[in-house]
């Protein structure tokens, strides 16, 4: 094989080498059904995944829910993605997320990731989200 | 569409749920309430029904008691309605000012007192969560929106859907709530062809009382309120009163008609308990005709939708009825026929006022010593 052919095989190898890799996937267009919640009370959270590889099945969703100022050590919940056809590329999904007993009141961030099949995570979308006290029972 | 075959397909069904309220409001709207926090419930409506520039339109104020952070209000309709609000308030105080019952008696000379009484506030209370964050898939639900758009400071989106579940799940989804329990009831609509109607409050908006909602349409066939879905968030003895503006006097269809006979009233507190006893005997299903007349003996007390109405019907009929939420079974409807009678709101109690044993008593006793002074003098 001449320099020139051995140069371009190789070059044509890094190309498909990082092709293979996979591109991360996107999340996008996240909403949240309420700007506010409570303790113990769900909220949903809406938003595409996108995939150039179409490498979305078996891959994850990455719910978190942390306060403002980061997301060190809060809570977060791994949801596997399943049956999704071949090759899709765009996936809508929605989540329903409940915060935990004893979240204190305050301003909070939905995080939303996704990470493909081969372990590639998306940049996180944020959505805020405030927590409300506790309402009083109502007296009887 | 002729007038003279009966006012035209107005279709109103409304459940409301609780909007973003933080302090106790007597607030005012209509239709069945999906709040995150019970007991907010709907107390009572009252509605219009009535013809402008020829075509069918309805008027809902709905009373509740009750807060919540969240509340939407859910309405069965025929076809994705042309929507405005914050009209008609003063329209509503001004008919019911003027063809409310009014009790003539010994007791008293005034009006019963009005179907929409304060309530008081409730609060709900927070259910034990998890201890650590939840999360689950919720399979994305097929439903065409046929009209997405904003009103002054509420969304609102029109739906159609195969499936009530995944109706009411695009509504939880996109911040619309929902009471559990109303797939059933919002099936039954679907399949009767009914689209429905929800409506928000908008994020940036803030309301401290729900608004009159104007709903226009481009045809119908009758008037007709859904009641079925208010059942789920209803207070017993939801109050309902309506007014329905023709070219002449109206009669409910599906519903009998009853009257209160004034021989069984002492005042005009007994108005609102006869009336409950009339329903009932009727199985729940059936209106009072409080008022029926031509509609050029209405003031328009200045409102310019009041005036509107009366330019452009000939007669207005008053009815009332009284429900509690296992009686909402069937939508009432109502169509005008020509040659009815005028209804005068105008009563004159004839029961007489009984004397208890105390007051036998102390008359008794006041008879003896009137007697004794005599004999003394």
């Amino acid at each position: 094989m001449s320099a020139r052919a051995a140069t371009t095989s190789l070059l044509l190898a890094a190309i498909l080498s990082a092709c293979g890799a996979g591109s991360p996937p996107v999340v996008s267009d996240l909403a949240l059904s309420s700007l506010a919640t409570r303790a113990g009370e769900e909220v949903f959270a809406r938003f595409v995944a996108t995939d150039p590889d179409g490498d979305l099945d078996q891959g994850s969703v990455i719910v978190t829910l942390a306060r403002e100022e980061g997301a060190e050590g809060a809570p977060s919940r791994a949801l596997p993605i399943e049956g999704v056809e071949e090759g899709e590329t765009r996936l809508p999904l929605i989540v329903g997320l409940t915060p935990p007993e004893g979240a204190a009141p305050g301003d909070y961030e939905v995080i939303i990731e996704v990470s493909d099949n081969e372990g590639v995570t998306s940049e996180p979308a944020r959505a805020p989200l405030e927590l409300l006290p506790r309402a009083l029972r109502a007296r009887r | 569409m002729t007038r003279s075959a009966g006012l035209a397909g107005l279709t109103l069904a409304s459940v409301i749920l609780p909007l973003t309220l933080l302090t106790p409001t007597h607030a005012r709207a209509c239709g069945g309430f999906f709040c995150s926090q019970t007991p907010v419930v709907q107390v009572g409506e009252r509605i219009v029904f009535a013809f402008e520039d020829g075509r069918p339109v309805t008027y809902v104020e709905l009373s509740y008691r009750g807060t919540d952070p969240s509340f939407a209000w859910v309405i069965p309709v025929p076809e994705p309605p042309e929507i405005e609000v914050g009209v008609g308030q003063g329209m509503f105080d001004a008919l019911d000012q003027q063809t409310q019952p009014i009790i003539l008696g010994p007791t008293a000379l005034a009006s019963p007192a009005s179907a929409f009484a304060d309530g008081a506030s409730c609060g709900g209370g927070g259910s034990d969560g998890p201890s650590s964050l939840e999360a689950r898939f919720v399979p994305v639900p097929e439903v065409e929106v046929l009209q997405s758009a904003r009103v002054g400071p509420y969304e609102y989106v029109t739906l159609d859907a195969e499936d009530p579940f995944d109706l009411n799940t695009w509504l939880l989804v996109n911040g619309y709530r929902v009471q559990p329990g109303s797939d059933a009831i919002v099936g039954a609509y679907l399949d009767e062809g009914m689209k429905l109607l929800a409506l928000k409050l908008a994020p940036d908006a803030t309301a401290t009382e729900v608004e009159p909602l104007k709903l226009r349409y481009a045809e119908s066939d009758g008037c007709t309120i859904p009641i079925r879905l208010t059942a789920i968030a209803s207070t017993p003895a939801l109050q309902i009163v309506v007014w329905v503006f023709g070219d002449s006097r109206a009669y409910p269809t599906s519903y009998r008609e009853v009257t209160v006979d004034p021989l069984n009233l002492r005042g005009p507190l007994d108005y609102g308990p006869e009336l409950a006893r009339v329903v009932d005997e009727a199985g729940g299903h059936a209106f009072v005709t409080e008022y029926a007349r031509a509609s050029v003996f209405l003031d328009d007390r200045g409102d310019p939708t009041l005036a509107k109405l009366i330019a452009e019907n000939a007669y207005v009929t008053r009815l009332h009825t009284e429900l509690d939420p296992e009686e909402m079974t069937i939508d009432p409807t109502f169509e005008t026929r020509l040659g009815g009678e005028d209804v005068s709101n105008q009563l004159v109690a004839g029961r007489p006022i009984a004397m208890g044993g105390g007051s036998m008593l102390a008359l008794l006793g006041l008879g003896l010593v009137v007697a004794r002074r005599r004999r003394a003098s």
